[in-house]
């Protein structure tokens, strides 16, 4: 039989945070106090604030699905890339399956050595993911982009998991068809156009969602640039990341104008 | 210091890299025509065990073994496997001499498959006598030959203590072993067991002017080169500049799983072979010989030059897996390219997290180009070249200096071959104008950027080559800027 012990107030609170310590380590958190995700900064203060963590999520699978290409949707990813490189310039960034030819002058141009890009071509989804779980193992990129309309979601839970190994972001484009299925990713963008330049909407993120912001712009000496028109700080507030000390505060966020999912 | 070691079943023991199991455990045979008879050269454990012996014929061997499997001897493969043997030896010595039974060296028939190698200069390097002794047994018994072993001051002493029969033997040194061991000539032996003598220690103690009128002067050669008085005379081992081998099987194999766990003992042997010559490979080339039809060739290209058996077996395993055997494989055959020197890396004082796996990249690429092909990893290289089609190329390795060539805009998908524009655009930034190319094809165009009605922009051109100055614009998409 075991004997109940009288507990102080301060044991008490004791044990609480040893019970919370202890959960923690499983990934589970207080729903008011959010952990401390690892970020890479996408290179855009904009894009930044309204991102969990500060930027795109390290050791995890980012969805950029985009409606067509040519939307400056790889210039995007690049600018936050390049930087990346710049910072470990032991590591290699590795491009799978691209769907057609890239062109060395524009890389040059948005900042990467392409002296450490290998591009590998695959014939189907499987190799492509086998491929990325050989190359995480060998802990020698600072990150991979993958181009996969067809991954299912199987897929892309191994992607995920050989992020988590590898400790570097993977980015996976997709049509914006595939916007409607499920998919374990921690981040969810999606690339529309619109008249003046592209339309960024966040789906799915550790935190809330629904986010729109304008993205790239063409620019006049360089190919795009960032949209000079700072958001609306007051209005976007709430989405901020880590601590949400009220969980009373109202969100002015824009309603996503993709249709609902049940859980995603 | 120099150990001897012989093999009295070489015949069967080296056939140890193409069978799946040790073939000294099995009970086979292996025999020799000679003078129209057949005698048996070596045998299996149990074969030994049911009373065969070396030298007998084969009729005498099948009464006493008559379910033993009778191989015929291959010189050139033991031949083969004695070399590698010698590779392997050279981990442990520069100076290894090694002689296949049957070969006359310097005068002496060579009765038994034997490898001689000096140790005195590795002791220090391997931890004393003991250790390095326990290590060659080690990798011996691995390797499953059946083999006894000698220490001396010579060679050809260290050979006699490898011919006793008995450890107790060569405790008591030079002087108690008998005159068996000597390897003197058949009339030689004859006659001093005529005169009596039975022990080395007697033959030693007699004066050498009278040994030498006695017995002849080969005698006290022998003697001198014995005590290493004289030069031993055997020519030494110098390693090849590749790695070649040729493997029998001992049954066809019709899958290629099969041939997985075949090519398990023939990469452990070359690494072996590797690891003993300090040297690596970069190109394998595995030949797979079948009945009928022309042998199936599979190259193995490394991105960098290794000696690991574990990575050279996976690359192995991904290639294979992308074959079909068209018919069962009999043999199979091993070359290698040239033997690189190992370049041993320093393990850094500090543990640099950066650096964890840097090193295995080049194993990744292998094991991702052996399944995916070769050509299925590139790089891009930016070219010095005014043409947006020549300007970017792929190649499979990296580009050695990288610098850009160019400020202007360049689109991230270039497309292979410039399409008609679809109508509807809006031009954004004016023209570049790009005109070069007259020695091979000229081109002559104006580039602009686009924006059509999928909110795309597009990288198009007006050709001015082709055009007249009255006509409406026709655009071309040449890229998309992604």
């Amino acid at each position: 039989m075991n004997k109940q012990h009288p507990t102080t107030v301060d044991s008490r609170g004791h044990r609480l945070a040893e019970h919370e310590a202890y959960w923690q380590r499983f990934g589970v958190h207080r729903a008011t106090r959010q952990a401390q995700l690892p970020a890479m900064a996408t290179g855009w203060l904009g894009l930044d604030r309204q991102l969990p963590g500060g930027g795109y999520p390290i050791g995890a699978v980012t969805e950029l699905l985009c409606k067509s290409a040519g939307l400056g949707e790889l210039s995007l990813l690049l600018h936050a890339l390049a930087q990346r490189m710049a910072e470990q310039p032991r590591r290699q960034l590795a491009f799978i399956a691209p769907p057609a030819t890239l062109h060395a002058p524009a890389l040059a141009q948005a900042g990467i050595d392409c002296a450490r890009v290998p591009i590998v071509t695959c014939r189907d989804e499987s190799e492509k993911v086998w491929c990325v779980e050989q190359m995480a193992r060998a802990n020698a990129f600072a990150g991979f982009v993958v181009w996969g309309d067809r991954l299912d979601t199987t897929a892309l839970r191994r992607l995920q998991l050989a992020a988590e190994k590898a400790v570097c972001p993977i980015f996976v484009y997709r049509d914006i068809r595939a916007a409607a299925e499920r998919s374990p990713a921690a981040l969810r963008l999606a690339i529309t156009a619109q008249n003046t330049g592209q339309r960024l909407e966040i789906l799915k993120c550790r935190g809330p969602a629904g986010a729109r912001i304008n993205g790239l712009q063409p620019g006049a000496e360089c190919v795009w640039q960032f949209d000079a028109i700072e958001p609306d700080l007051d209005a976007l507030r709430a989405t901020a990341c880590n601590d949400i000390p009220e969980p009373d505060r109202v969100s002015h966020v824009a309603r996503s104008s993709f249709p609902p999912l049940g859980a995603r | 210091m120099w150990l001897a070691l012989r093999f009295p079943h070489w015949a069967l023991d080296s056939r140890a890299a193409g069978a799946d199991r040790q073939p000294s455990t099995s009970p086979a045979l292996v025999v020799a025509e000679q003078r129209g008879k057949r005698h048996v050269v070596a045998a299996g454990t149990p074969t030994l065990e049911q009373g065969v012996r070396r030298g007998m014929l084969l009729a005498d061997a099948r009464m006493r073994a008559p379910d033993a499997q009778v191989l015929a001897r291959h010189i050139a493969g033991e031949r083969a496997a004695l070399e590698r043997l010698g590779g392997w030896a050279w981990h442990y010595s520069s100076q290894v001499h090694i002689a296949r039974s049957g070969e006359t060296i310097a005068g002496e028939t060579v009765e038994c498959a034997r490898v001689v190698f000096e140790i005195g200069a590795s002791l220090r390097l391997f931890g004393g006598r003991q250790r390095l002794l326990a290590r060659i047994r080690a990798d011996l018994d691995r390797m499953g030959c059946r083999y006894t072993l000698g220490v001396g001051d010579s060679p050809h002493a260290a050979l006699a203590f490898a011919r006793a029969p008995s450890p107790e033997h060569r405790k008591q040194g030079l002087a108690g072993l008998p005159l068996a061991c000597l390897n003197l000539d058949a009339q030689t032996t004859l006659s001093l067991k005529a005169s009596g003598l039975r022990l080395t220690g007697e033959l030693l103690a007699l004066p050498p002017a009278t040994l030498a009128r006695r017995y002849g002067k080969h005698t006290l050669d022998d003697l001198e080169r014995l005590r290493g008085r004289r030069p031993h005379g055997l020519d030494f081992y110098m390693l090849p500049q590749r790695y070649g081998t040729r493997h029998e099987l001992t049954g066809a194999v019709e899958t290629t799983q099969g041939l997985v766990f075949v090519l398990r003992r023939v990469f452990a042997e070359l690494a072996a072979f590797l690891q003993g010559a300090d040297a690596t490979i970069q190109t394998l080339q595995l030949k797979l010989f079948h009945d009928d039809l022309p042998p199936t060739r599979l190259m193995l290209r490394l991105a960098a030059p290794s000696r690991d058996a574990t990575h050279l077996e996976r690359v192995a395993n991904e290639r294979l897996a992308r074959v079909t055997l068209a018919a069962p494989v009999l043999e199979i055959a091993v070359a290698s390219d040239r033997l690189r020197r190992f370049e041993h890396d320093q393990t850094p004082l500090w543990r640099d997290a950066d650096n964890a796996g840097i090193e295995q990249w080049p194993a990744v690429l292998d094991r991702l180009r052996a399944r995916l092909g070769h050509d299925a990893v590139g790089w891009l290289h930016n070219v010095d070249d005014h043409r947006p089609e020549q300007s970017s190329t792929r190649c499979d390795r990296p580009a050695a200096t990288t610098n850009a060539h160019t400020n202007a805009p360049r689109p991230m998908w270039l497309l292979d071959v410039p399409e008609r524009a679809p109508a509807d655009l809006t031009l954004i930034t004016g023209p570049e104008r790009i005109e070069t190319g007259w020695w091979q094809h000229s081109i002559r165009r104006d580039y602009f950027r686009a924006r059509d009605r999928q909110g795309r922009l597009l990288w198009v051109y007006r050709d001015l080559a082709h055009a007249q100055s009255g006509d409406t614009p026709v655009y071309y998409m040449h890229g998309l800027f992604g």
